[in-house]
């Protein structure tokens, strides 16, 4: 008779989607702790509603990290909280914190990319991240950010657009 | 010609966001709490476990299945060789007559009579030239066998009832054959 193991189903869950919020929650964030945290509250509250289901869409929890992050940008009562875990990492600034794996055949091109999109105007960035990481439609992207699908769509070839011009000028 | 945008955009698709460190997991598990764990999925047990487990239990229920079978065959040898041993020994004589030999009720004289043979027919069925006999007392013969069916119809002529039988029946010939 073979054993089981009984694993929670959210640990499964975050295995494939969790890399993907953080990396939104990152962009949206003002510096990785927040991200951290941002997503941590966001899956709780959604899970907490609807993990007994045992599957939870992610553009919804996409959607309550953009809200509990402008929550945070808005507030500052974690602010002296924030700046205890921020002292634990090393880069604190946005443009400094790295958002993806560097493999080391590619770490340079991996690097420019990471730096173009970060440059990006947030409004591109967040369709950017949706759409390439976050696998969305652009009905979903535009459920979840509270815009227009035309206006999502219009936004992801603009962020493209900028993104070949930026690399374009750095050397193959 | 592919288009510039979707090369950026399958360059973009290579790259891996960050995954999440083991500790954050683990706050987000104590955040859960109990609530984590309503929704579980069984998994198997990691190869390891599998593999200390059953590499001992295996051989052993093997083997314990063998000394099963052999155990039974054994006992069911020595019952059978007793019972002939016993069954040996038993005198012919011995063997106590039945007083009761048959709860069947012989059928009277009179019933036995009412049946007559209305019609007989024997029916060849077959005949096989079996080839050539060696004996050594007797000269070489050519064998034959005829296999016929003997049916017999009988009837009671008080209610015209009747009855068929059929028997099967062998019959060898041997021809001797002429030695030059």
């Amino acid at each position: 008779m073979s054993q089981l193991n009984q694993e929670p189903i959210w640990r499964e869950w975050f295995k494939k989607h969790g890399a993907r919020l953080l990396l939104f929650a990152r962009q949206q964030a003002r510096n990785p702790a927040d991200a951290e945290d941002i997503v941590q509250e966001a899956f709780v509250r959604i899970w907490r509603l609807y993990g007994h289901t045992g599957e939870v869409a992610p553009s919804l929890v996409y959607k309550t990290i953009r809200r509990i992050a402008i929550d945070y940008a808005r507030k500052d009562i974690r602010r002296i909280g924030r700046e205890e875990k921020a002292n634990n990492f090393e880069k604190l600034e946005l443009g400094e914190s790295q958002w993806f794996e560097y493999t080391l055949e590619k770490q340079e091109r991996h690097q420019a990319l990471e730096k173009a999109i970060q440059q990006l105007p947030s409004k591109h960035q967040e369709v950017l991240m949706l759409k390439i990481w976050g696998d969305l439609t652009f009905e979903e992207i535009g459920s979840t950010l509270g815009i227009p699908l035309h206006t999502a769509a219009s936004r992801y070839r603009h962020a493209l657009t900028k993104l070949k011009k930026s690399l374009s000028k750095l050397p193959q | 010609m592919k288009d510039p945008l979707t090369e950026l955009e399958q360059e973009l698709r290579g790259l891996t966001p960050q995954a999440p460190p083991q500790s954050f997991l683990e706050d987000i598990s104590d955040a859960l709490g109990s609530q984590g764990n309503i929704a579980v999925i069984n998994q198997p047990a990691p190869p390891s476990a599998q593999k200390t487990f059953f590499p001992l239990m295996k051989p052993l229920g093997i083997a314990a299945a063998i000394l099963l079978c052999a155990g039974i065959l054994g006992s069911s040898i020595y019952i059978q060789k007793q019972n002939s041993i016993q069954l040996a020994k038993t005198k012919v004589n011995a063997v106590p007559a039945d007083p009761s030999p048959a709860s069947t009720t012989e059928a009277p004289a009179s019933d036995l009579i009412q049946w007559q043979a209305t019609d007989r027919e024997t029916i060849l069925v077959d005949v096989r030239n079996e080839g050539v006999i060696h004996s050594p007392q007797r000269p070489p013969s050519q064998q034959f066998r005829y296999r016929y069916l003997d049916r017999t119809t009988f009837t009671d002529p008080t209610d015209k009832s009747s009855m068929h039988m059929a028997v099967p029946r062998e019959h060898v010939i041997q021809v001797k054959l002429e030695p030059y």
